[in-house]
């Protein structure tokens, strides 16, 4: 193999080594909906290199976005996440309630329980991916 | 200078420093003015009046003689609002003495978004009685002051959210206050609570 190639594949294969692909898997998505506003929750987990989790789609049911609620002092705040959520290399972040959440607004029809919300996860690094989450009553 | 002195000295300073930050806060209370006599008293709640989901006035009045369990949120919140109503249901039927051993209230803190059909709507959602109640801004506001409630608007625009009390207040047949629901307190906890005012 001339050497140029052979060197070129040693340092490709270094890089790679450096800084592993996100592997990412969703599950558990469930949704609780109001006549508002929804709210999507799910648990992802990272089996490879750190990513963020940049923005969430709901076309076809409404605008969405990352929030998270906290509470202090008995006062419950939500805050849009501006910057995305981060995943650890090799960890799991769960949204959850009362919790990091996707809040869909605007919705373009109203969600019973039953009813399919389709999702598209958009990352920093990884592909988009897109998920189902049942409403539940 | 003895190590006697020096330690008299040191601690001379910390009984200054205490001293300064007394006045200080002293100061600062002052500054502050009294607090109104129902910021001070115990008397949460009181007779009110706001708008039901059909429109009309609903008055305390028509409270008399039940228990009931008052919660402050707003329909675009998605999360800890339904959360919270949805428990309460829960928790009242674990009580076996039906739906009318006490009356659950969501009062909407966001009355620009939040209309008689809004909080109708919102609360059908529990499968099981939750009286829902706006007003106008100024009725909300006394309300909240009623109830010891803080609301404040978050974020601009039309998207915007309400940092609010998430505490549900406890009141029994007379509407005397009895006690507070935290989210972060178990199910075993509340529920001896709604036991307290349904008896």
């Amino acid at each position: 193999m001339p050497r140029s190639i052979f060197l070129a594949f040693l340092i490709a294969a270094t890089a790679s080594c450096a800084e592993p692909d996100p592997r990412i898997a969703v599950t558990d998505a469930w949704v609780r909906a109001t006549p508002s506003a929804a709210a999507a929750y799910f648990t992802i987990a990272n089996q490879g290199g750190a990513d963020r989790l940049v923005g969430v789609d709901a076309a076809g049911t409404g605008r969405a976005s990352l929030h998270e609620t906290s509470m202090g002092d008995g006062i419950m705040r939500m805050r849009p996440l501006t910057d995305g959520l981060e995943l650890p290399a090799d960890g799991t972040v769960e949204l959850k309630p009362m919790g990091t959440h996707v809040m869909i607004e605007e919705l373009s029809r109203p969600l019973r329980a039953g009813d399919n919300v389709d999702l598209t996860l958009r990352f920093a690094r990884h592909a988009d991916l897109r998920i189902t989450a049942e409403v539940r009553p | 200078m003895t190590v006697k002195r020096i330690r008299i000295a040191l601690w001379a300073l910390v009984a200054l420093a205490a001293a300064a930050l007394g006045y200080l806060y002293w100061q600062q209370q002052r500054a502050a003015g009294p607090a109104p006599a129902d910021e001070l008293s115990l008397t949460l709640g009181g007779p009110f009046t706001l708008t039901g989901a059909d429109g009309q006035p609903f008055s305390s009045t028509s409270l008399a003689g039940q228990p009931y369990a008052i919660f402050f949120g707003f329909t675009h919140c998605p999360d800890v609002c339904p959360l919270t109503l949805a428990r309460m249901v829960k928790l009242r039927n674990q009580l076996g003495k039906g739906d009318d051993a006490l009356d659950i209230l969501f009062v909407t803190v966001d009355p620009e978004r939040d209309g008689p059909e809004e909080v109708g709507r919102y609360a059908t959602l529990f499968d099981a009685p939750v009286t829902g109640l706006t007003g106008s801004p100024a009725q909300i506001e006394q309300v909240k002051k009623q109830f010891g409630i803080y609301s404040a608007k978050a974020g601009d625009g039309d998207n915007y959210s309400v940092d609010h009390t998430a505490t549900v207040l406890l009141f029994d047949r007379q509407g005397q206050f009895v006690a507070t629901i935290a989210p972060e307190e178990g199910d075993e906890v509340a529920l001896a609570k709604l036991g307290r005012i349904a008896a």
